[in-house]
């Protein structure tokens, strides 16, 4: 679906990974950490917000469908 | 006073329930507590309930259609704390009835969104169940003030009409979705992973059996005044019967009747060997008149196939439906996937109920069965990266651009 919002996958499975690995990292530890603040992730990766949202977004989704 | 003692304590009966929210609250200075006005779910035990409640769920499994609300609210499941999953559904009595039996025996909280009374397939498509209901249901419910977490579990049925990144950008929480069906919720809860069959839509004998009934009352209440106007009264109960004879026909022989949507199944299985009978049967076919008796009987044929072909795409998320080529000779979807913007997240086929996606060598992803697509656009709205376009709308888009 074309959106007014301009996203670079490369940036978007990213930071999904990114994320993903995160979450399964901490779920061996029996934790859940809420997703980072976008501002947080916009530093690290050097992304927009929108990519930020979608590449958390994702690595979520990944992680509790069970995607490995 | 905790929030765990709180929910030790929590009152049993309504009555009792507003004594105790006095003496309890008080202390804490806060008189609206959301836990305290949460609705904690017991499951109705006895033979009056279940009286009491005939009704309304003989009307439910007939006239399945019909929106039926329930007042949108915060149900408390199990001895739920303040990292619980938060699942979200909506205002359809019935939904909410199966979801709640589900999750008996687990911990965790049920927001119940308004979405106009129906159910989640049908609310999120035509956006009844959308963005708005889920920041009213959050607000309304005070969740946030129970929960540490801020994450909700959506039925995966919404992926049609509601965006996972559009519900983090607008309330800040975070989306995922849980099982297609009510009856793996519990797994899904205890395990947090969804298997391959969580994601897919099924249609076994019972599920057909219910479409049946309830597309049976849909149709006899909608159309059985016009063979009553062109025939007279005496033909509605052999109206309404050849009805249900069809759609309980058509949905336990879905798999096997030839033609590839309904109307051609209803055609090839009803109307043919039916018109065929009545004709024979009236000697017309041996060079006899066709009679009125045998006409009028032909023309209820004619629309009790028609009227159960096209009515099912829109009760069964398992068929396109084929009003938009029939009508306009075009389909309204035809999905392209841009190879280069594709990320191979699969998040289009974890959202497709029929698994019309499959992944090719380079993990990006193919749209390797556009027949089983039903064309929800649930892969559409989800895609991260709008790697997937209808290239009917774009075209569309050129179109009136250029006139």
């Amino acid at each position: 679906m074309s959106t007014s919002y301009e996203v670079r996958p490369r940036f978007v499975r990213e930071i999904a990974l990114w994320w993903q690995g995160e979450l399964d990292r901490h779920a061996a530890g029996g934790e859940t950490p809420d997703p980072p603040p976008h501002r947080e992730v916009m530093e690290r990766f050097g992304c927009t917000e929108e990519e930020s949202l979608r590449g958390v977004g994702l690595g979520e989704h990944r992680h509790f469908s069970g995607v490995e | 006073m905790s929030l765990a003692a709180r929910e030790i304590t929590l009152p049993q009966t309504e009555r009792q329930a507003r004594a105790d929210e006095t003496v309890r609250a008080e202390p804490t200075g806060r008189r609206d507590d959301p836990l305290l006005r949460a609705e904690r779910y017991r499951p109705r035990t006895g033979l009056w309930p279940r009286i009491r409640s005939l009704p309304k769920r003989i009307f439910q499994t007939v006239f399945r259609s019909a929106p039926y609300p329930t007042r949108p609210r915060l149900i408390v499941f199990g001895n739920a704390d303040r990292r619980s999953p938060v699942l979200v559904t909506t205002n359809y009595d019935l939904t909410v009835r199966r979801v709640c039996r589900a999750l008996e025996g687990t911990d965790c909280y049920l927001l119940v969104a308004p979405a106009s009374g129906i159910d989640v397939w049908c609310a999120a498509g035509g956006q009844r169940f959308n963005i708005d209901s889920i920041i009213s249901i959050l607000k309304t419910s005070r969740i946030a003030e129970m929960v540490d977490h801020r994450r909700l579990i959506l039925p995966q049925l919404c992926a049609n009409g509601l965006n996972l990144f559009e519900v983090r950008r607008r309330t800040g929480w975070s989306a995922v979705f849980g099982p297609v069906d009510i009856a793996d919720i519990p797994e899904y809860l205890h395990s947090r992973r969804r298997t391959e069959k969580m994601m897919r839509v099924t249609f076994t004998v019972r599920e057909r059996l219910e479409m049946a009934v309830a597309m049976w009352g849909s149709l006899a209440l909608r159309y059985t005044l016009f063979p009553v106007l062109v025939f007279g009264l005496a033909v509605a109960p052999w109206f309404i019967g050849g009805l249900a004879v069809m759609a309980v026909a058509i949905s336990l022989g879905c798999f096997v009747i030839p033609g590839k949507t309904f109307v051609q199944k209803a055609g090839v299985g009803f109307f043919l060997p039916g018109t065929a009978l009545i004709l024979g049967a009236d000697g017309w076919l041996l060079g006899g008149g066709l009679g009125l008796f045998s006409l009028q009987w032909v023309l209820m044929l004619l629309l009790g196939s028609y009227l159960v072909g096209t009515s099912y795409p829109s009760y069964t998320p398992l068929w396109q439906c084929g009003y938009s080529t029939l009508f306009y000779g075009f389909p309204h979807l035809k999905l392209e996937i841009i190879e280069e913007d594709c990320i191979g997240c699969n998040l289009c086929d974890h959202v497709c109920p029929v698994e019309c996606f499959s992944p090719t060598e380079n993990k990006k992803m193919i749209f390797s069965n556009p027949d089983l697509c039903e064309g929800c656009q649930a892969c559409l709205i989800q895609c991260p990266t709008d790697a997937i376009i209808n290239q009917v709308a774009d075209e569309h888009q050129r179109l009136s651009q250029c006139q």
